[in-house]
Order: C-alpha cells, then structure tokens, then sequence
C-alpha cells in the first residue's frame, strides 16, 4: 500500500515526475495517487521525496517472487523474482 | 561483449580506468535472440564501466547510464549507432534496468562506485557532471543523492528507441512526462518468452498424458500444447480488452470464452467429438491455465502493483490448483472408463 502524509509534502512534484506510470498527481501543491491500479509500488516516489512524505510497502508484484518471499518465505525480499537476481536464481 | 566469455583486459593509467569503445557482433545477436527466449532473466552480462559510440572518445557527448545486461546495452548501442555517445555501464549483476532498479541494485551508490573508477577530467570539462538516467532505473536512483555527489543527472526517455530523438532535441530535457505504456508493441515482446515459458511446461504434461494414453487409450495428451499457447498468445494480445483490471479476473474471463467454445463443441457441432469425461478435463484445464497464466504474467508485464498481485495470488491460486486436480480426476476417470 501506498501514502502521502499531507503535513510533510510540500509539494515539489518530484514524486510525480518519478511515477513511471503518471499515477502519482500534485492537486492543491500536495502529492495523491490518482490511480492506485497503475501504481506498482515500484517506490521511484518514496526513494525521490526528500521530505519523508511517502509511505510505501514496496515489493516485487511477480508470482514467483510473492510465492518465495511472503508465501514459502523461502528467499529475502527482493530476491525471489525469475529475473536473476537471488544467489543460485535461474 | 559477453562478460562471461570475453574479458577485455582492463587498461589503467596510475591506477584509474580508461573508456574502451563498445562494438557488438553477429555472435551478440544471436545471444539477444536467446535471452528474449529467456524471459529477460539472467543470461549474459556486459563488464561494468565507461564505453564509448562513435569516431572516438569525446568527454563533450551524452554520457548515458545503463544496466549490464547484455541485451539491454545491445539494444542501446543500436540505437546509438553513428553516434558519438559515452555509456557508462554499472554492475546490476546481469538484470535489466527496471528490475535492477526495483531491488536496489540500480542505484546512486552503483553509478557513483564507477564514476570513481575513471579521472574526472576525462569525464567532464567543469565542475558538474550531467549523466542521462533512464527513466525506468528511479526506483533505484535517488536524484537528490547523485546531486550530492555533484553529479547533474537529466531523466532520459523510457523506452530506448527514443534515445535518438531525445538527444537530438539540445539542451537535454528531464523526461518526465514520458511514461510506461503496455502497449500491442510492449506485450508482443513479452508474447515470446511467454510462449517459450509456458510450452516447456505443456509438453511435460503432454508427456505424462501420452503415458496415461498408452496405457488407457484416452486419445488426449498432444492437444494441451496447442491448448496452452492458445491461452498464452490470446491472453497477451488480448489482455487490455479483457473485462476486468486484474490479471485473474482477465484470465477468467478468458477461460470462460474458451470454456464457451468447448461446450457449444460439445453440445452441438460435436467437430472434436468429445465426451463428458474430455469435456471436464478440457474445461478444467483451460480454466486452469487461463488462471496459471494470468497470475504467472505479473511478471513479465509491466503494469503490476505489488500488494493487488499479492491479494490475487492467495485467493486465486487455491482455485488454480483445485482445478488442476479436477482435470487429473477428469483424465484419471476417462482413461479408467476407457
């Protein structure tokens, strides 16, 4: 899931320059996710805030990755994925 | 360029690395054509550090910063192609940018750890050094810490192909208006390492089938292979036409279109001349696989959010399965009957 604290965005717009998806919008000089389903919580908007003023579980939304690290939790977070990235994966 | 075969030996002065000029061959096509079969997993890698397009070093041309996987720099340097362009290439362990940069691995921290590498005269003629991101890597690049760092990053385009016009229009501008479409283009790319995923697994069960019919003689095992790259292809081209938002609802959807097929087969043309015990396996396969692969091409498509895909995969998951079950029953009772 997704945040924006209102009292710490001031809004600058970095997080919606970064949204690859154009997801995250400036209305009122404060940050909203205009459209939660486009969204990938990719965190390209937390990581760029510079104000602490998203809040965001980030993950990898890949079966194979959700089925290893928070089903089987067989593989750290952001290593169950088929791209290659874990020790040993593909 | 294959950094696991080929290690082009590393030239320093005092100490400090010097740019080397970025040249593909036949070879590195082929390697292309192969890892897109892959499925954009790890297959080869470019050694990290700063090549060169073009005549010859020019510390005056767009320095481009890109992951090291093999076909990604493939495909950058097409693009750059009659170019004098400099990429630097950081060490994303062989992952593609977006994926790279969704997990850390495309970071500031990496970008910077191969700046250093090189003398900064060599890489600029002022105080400041502009490197072009691509847009894809922000998840992974924060551009207030490479500013720290004096570092001027611009924010490229997404996609490659718009390397050239974008560094056609000077003074480089901050793309941040270009966004990530999946567009026929973009999920045709994805079609073929879905097929080659996909059909391995189809004829294993293929296999398995053939083994129950010899024994039994239920005359169905071949026909999951073409079953199942019917699902994956119309599922991939048809995927924004689909009714639903979510990859399941669209993969049941689509079951239920093929589902539709089968049971009008079966209750009035009678083409494939199935019977009851065929037409639940066939039903329960299809809507099965439809399932499978709906929950499977979160993966490979851009487009899914992470905490919606985990919500899908718990409740959509168990019916997969329950259905794969139904049609090993189906299978089991026909062969058994037969």
């Amino acid at each position: 899931m997704i945040s924006f604290d209102g009292s710490k965005c001031t809004g600058c717009g970095m997080c919606a320059n970064v949204c690859p998806q154009g997801a995250v919008k400036i209305k009122e000089e404060k940050a909203f996710m205009s459209d939660y389903e486009s969204c990938m919580e990719c965190g390209a908007c937390r990581l760029n805030c510079e104000f602490g003023a998203v809040d965001l579980t980030k993950g990898t939304g890949c079966l194979v990755a959700i089925i290893r690290e928070d089903i089987l939790k067989i593989r750290p977070k952001g290593t169950g994925c088929g791209c290659g990235t874990g020790p040993g994966c593909c | 360029m294959d950094g696991r075969s080929i290690r082009p030996p590393q030239v320093k002065i005092l100490g400090l690395a010097l740019p080397k000029r970025l040249k593909f061959g036949k070879m590195d096509y082929l390697k292309v054509l192969y890892s897109w079969t892959r499925a954009f997993r790890k297959t080869f890698i470019i050694e990290p550090g700063l090549y060169f397009t073009g005549d010859k070093y020019d510390r005056e041309t767009p320095l481009l910063v890109t992951s090291n996987y093999h076909m990604t720099v493939y495909i950058l340097w097409r693009e750059l192609r009659g170019r004098n362009a400099r990429i630097l290439v950081i060490d994303t362990d062989g992952i593609n940018v977006w994926c790279s940069s969704g997990k850390g691995r495309f970071s500031a921290g990496e970008i910077m750890k191969q700046i250093k590498r090189y003398d900064r005269r060599l890489l600029t003629g002022t105080d400041r050094l502009e490197i072009i991101l691509p847009k894809l890597s922000l998840s992974g690049v924060s551009i207030a810490e490479l500013r720290r760092n004096g570092i001027s990053p611009k924010v490229g385009p997404v996609l490659a192909k718009d390397i050239g016009d974008y560094l056609d229009r000077v003074p480089l501008k901050n793309m941040y208006s270009d966004l990530y479409r999946f567009s026929i283009r973009q999920r045709l790319f994805t079609l073929v390492p879905s097929l080659a995923q996909t059909i391995k697994y189809s004829i294993y069960i293929a296999a398995g089938l053939f083994g129950w019919h010899l024994l039994t003689g239920t005359d169905i095992h071949w026909q999951v292979v073409p079953l199942t790259a019917l699902i994956v292809t119309l599922y991939v081209v048809l995927f924004p036409a689909l009714p639903g938002r979510r990859f399941a609802v669209k993969g049941l959807f689509l079951s239920i279109f093929l589902s539709a097929g089968f049971a009008a087969d079966f209750a009035f043309t009678g083409i494939f001349s199935v019977d009851a015990a065929s037409l639940l396996f066939y039903l329960s396969f299809a809507t099965g696989g439809c399932l499978f692969f709906a929950l499977s091409y979160t993966g490979n498509s851009g487009v899914s959010n992470y905490s919606l895909v985990k919500k899908e995969i718990k409740n959509f998951l168990p019916i997969t399965a329950a259905l794969f079950v139904l049609a090993i029953a189906a299978i089991i009772a026909k062969g058994l009957s037969a």
